[in-house]
């Protein structure tokens, strides 16, 4: 049985359907990502599972309870927030104490001046478990400071050790990276995922960058306009999307997406080359996506197209071609020696291989294909 | 590099230069600041001088300091050398004697801190409840603050009072303090303020284990210190200085008045306006409140541009 499950979940804000039907199943210990496109419902999700909003219909299940109907704070999970949400008013320690402090103490302990001569034991144990958490995020120096005296980095740390200190069921974060720049934001997807190997706790983090989700989960769940696409391990859903929505959404640059059709014999048509790919089908218009990494600069190639601009990444250099019949830019990743001689303007033939595209109908769903076998060059 | 130097320029230039529009603008301030403070300084000055130098308006700030003959001293059968006194002397000594007057200083010391401890008491919950929970009808309650906020006291003096005489509240610090628990002003400047504290914080709270009391008194309530600060001024200026609603309920008890009321003492006696001592008094109730601002000056001024009653 799965440590959390969201059933059937429906929300609305008054006429606006923001969640509809959603299903997740989350197993104990796993970095689950939900990753979609702005607006598309994620944190609404989270809050429904941290109990913060209330779903219209629908169950949330966890360790096998139905907490559907129970508060926050009797779900036992933490949270970490995009802002970060510290209590401005407290040092650092105050801050990483307080859950301990809600969840501990009786009323009494927690009076400010008399609750530690009181539970004198309690607050010992307290203040140990807040110098074990500020030991294992290296904040230790930071303890007696306010929030306002920390830098974007250091306050994320805060927040993680807030929600730390409590061992609870699962973390739920909330694009917890985004407030931060770039580099430190490399850096600390490589912390969490330390800190997820470390805690061996369950992790539930929502994120609209697909760099994130596919870099830390060990699955993820392409959420978009309310409904879960497709959940699975990160490589599997950027190799083996579901659908053209999902195949357009993770990636970076984007897949590449060329209009072509299927003929009368099953025969797949792209740009006026008819391709030894087979559809079995009717015939029909379809979409075929290949990847930048697949496509390859080729002389003999069957498709060609104009350099219009080069995107220089340092390891990765990306091309992008005016290809006559194709909506958009197709855009190859080429290493640096191969683009030396690849100036504006410069025609290129370029390549696949039969195996990298995929095909999608005129709904988006995938398309089943074959191919006989081909030499590749 | 061309940015430092023009701020260098900047900085070298501003001291120098000299502004027909900055010099205005203190023109018209300083003028206001005069207005503003001649009341005071008359204040001050009477409270100086002595009776005759008062009634023919000379002697200037502090008056000539002379010694003058305290005519009820004589009144009282005491030789003239023993009745003759000095104007500060005199117009203090007999503010503190002819009235109890740090009785009244302690009476306002009480309701003004009452008023202001249950006012808090009151409208940070309701401020909460307005500004951060969803409940049906709470734009309407809203709506009904803000319209609270137009009625003028005086208009609900006359039904408050019959209900205090009824429940026999008079002349108790009951009546004094009840009718300003409620602060609608409060409600609605704490709404404000708590407009701007981020929905995250909240939940954090609730996820820590809070209960919504919790989150008010250990959450809302710091972080709305300096909103807390500007209401608190302005609701113990206000109660502090009111004459009109003591004036009403305490007829006759004498340890029950508040400062203000105390002047009158001074007003309308047998033998005449005193207006020394009274000044005296006036400057002594005046007292705490200039000091407290002193204190308070800068987080005044904070409080006053967030509240945004410039
Ligand atoms: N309190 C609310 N009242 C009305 N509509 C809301 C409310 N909260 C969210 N919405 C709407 O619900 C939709 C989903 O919001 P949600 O915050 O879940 O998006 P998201 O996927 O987290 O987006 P982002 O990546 O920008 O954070 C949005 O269209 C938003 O406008
Ligand atoms: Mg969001």
């Amino acid at each position: 049985m799965s440590q959390i499950s969201l059933r059937t979940i429906t929300k609305s804000f008054g006429e606006t359907p923001v969640l509809n039907n959603v299903s997740l199943d989350i197993e104990e210990g796993e970095f689950v990502t939900l990753v979609g496109p702005s607006g598309c419902g994620k944190s609404t999700f989270l809050r429904i599972l941290a109990g913060l909003e209330a779903a219209d219909a629908g169950q949330v299940e966890i360790q096998g309870r139905d907490v559907t109907a129970i508060r926050p704070a009797d779900r036992n999970l933490a949270m970490v927030f995009q802002s970060y949400a510290l209590y401005p008013h407290l040092s650092v320690a105050q801050n990483i104490m307080t859950p301990l402090r809600m969840r501990d103490l009786n009323r009494l302990g927690r009076l400010p001046v008399i609750g530690p001569l009181l539970s004198r034991a309690a607050h010992r144990k307290m203040r140990d478990q807040v110098g074990e958490v500020a030991e294992t995020l290296q904040i230790t120096p930071l303890l007696d400071r306010k929030p306002g005296q920390l830098s974007g980095g250091q306050r994320q740390r805060v927040a993680l050790g807030r929600a730390m200190v409590r061992q609870p069921v699962a973390f739920l974060m909330d694009e917890p990276l985004s407030n931060l720049d770039a580099a430190l934001r490399v850096h600390m997807r490589a912390e969490l995922s330390e800190l997820h190997r470390r805690l061996q706790a369950t992790f539930v983090y929502v994120t609209h960058d697909q760099a994130e989700a596919l870099t830390m989960s060990d699955r993820m769940a392409v959420m978009m306009h309310g409904d879960i696409l497709q959940v699975g391990p990160p490589n599997d859903i950027y190799r083996n999307p579901a659908s053209l929505d999902v195949a357009r959404f993770i990636g970076s640059p984007r897949i590449n997406t060329l209009p072509g059709e299927v003929n009368g014999t099953g025969g797949l048509e792209l740009l006026g080359v008819t391709t030894e790919t087979r559809v079995r089908g009717l015939r029909q218009a379809v979409t075929m996506g290949v990847r930048p990494e697949h496509l390859h600069m080729r002389v003999t190639g069957r498709f060609s197209g104009t350099v219009r601009h080069r995107e220089n990444l340092g390891s990765d250099i990306f091309v992008h071609l005016e290809v006559a019949g194709a909506p958009a830019k197709v855009v190859l990743r080429l290493a640096p020696a191969e683009a030396v001689e690849l100036g504006l303007g410069t025609r290129v033939a370029f390549d696949f291989n039969p195996t990298d595209i995929l095909l999608f109908d005129a709904t988006g769903a995938r398309l089943a294909f074959t191919h006989p076998a081909r030499e590749v060059a | 590099m061309a940015d430092t130097t023009l701020d260098q320029s900047m900085a070298e230039a501003t001291p120098l230069r000299f502004s027909t529009r900055a010099a205005i603008t203190h023109a018209v301030l300083i003028l206001g600041a005069l207005i503003v403070l001649l009341p005071f300084y008359t204040m001050l000055s009477l409270s100086l001088k002595a009776p005759h130098e008062i009634m023919q308006q000379t002697g200037g700030f502090l008056g000539s300091q002379e010694l003058f003959r305290d005519d009820f001293c004589i009144k009282l059968g005491n030789a003239v050398q023993d009745c003759m006194v000095n104007p500060i002397i005199y117009n203090y000594a007999t503010a503190f004697e002819k009235a109890p007057l740090l009785r009244y200083l302690l009476n306002g010391l009480i309701v003004t801190v009452s008023i202001f401890v249950i006012q808090v008491i009151v409208a940070l919950p309701c401020a909460y409840a307005l500004a951060k929970l969803r409940f049906w009808g709470r734009e309407a309650v809203f709506a009904l603050v803000l319209f609270c906020l137009l009625i003028p006291v005086h208009a609900i003096a006359l039904p408050l009072y019959i209900m205090l005489a009824k429940v026999g509240l008079t002349n108790t610090y009951a009546a004094l303090i009840i009718p300003w628990t409620i602060s609608v002003f409060g409600i609605f400047l704490m709404r404000q303020f708590f407009m701007t504290v981020p929905d995250d914080l909240i939940d954090a709270a609730r996820m820590d284990g809070m209960s919504e009391y919790a989150i008010i008194w250990q959450v809302m309530l710091p972080t709305a210190i300096p909103a807390l600060m500007a209401f608190g001024i302005f609701s113990v200026v206000a109660h502090w200085n009111d004459y009109f609603w003591p004036r009403i309920v305490i007829t006759g008890n004498r340890d029950l008045f508040t400062p203000p009321l105390g002047l009158r003492e001074f007003k309308g006696d047998a033998d005449g306006d005193n207006f020394g001592p009274m000044m005296a008094t006036a400057c002594i109730i005046v007292t705490p409140l200039i000091v407290c601002f002193l204190l308070a000056q800068r987080r005044f001024i904070e409080g006053i541009t967030l509240s945004g009653m410039k």
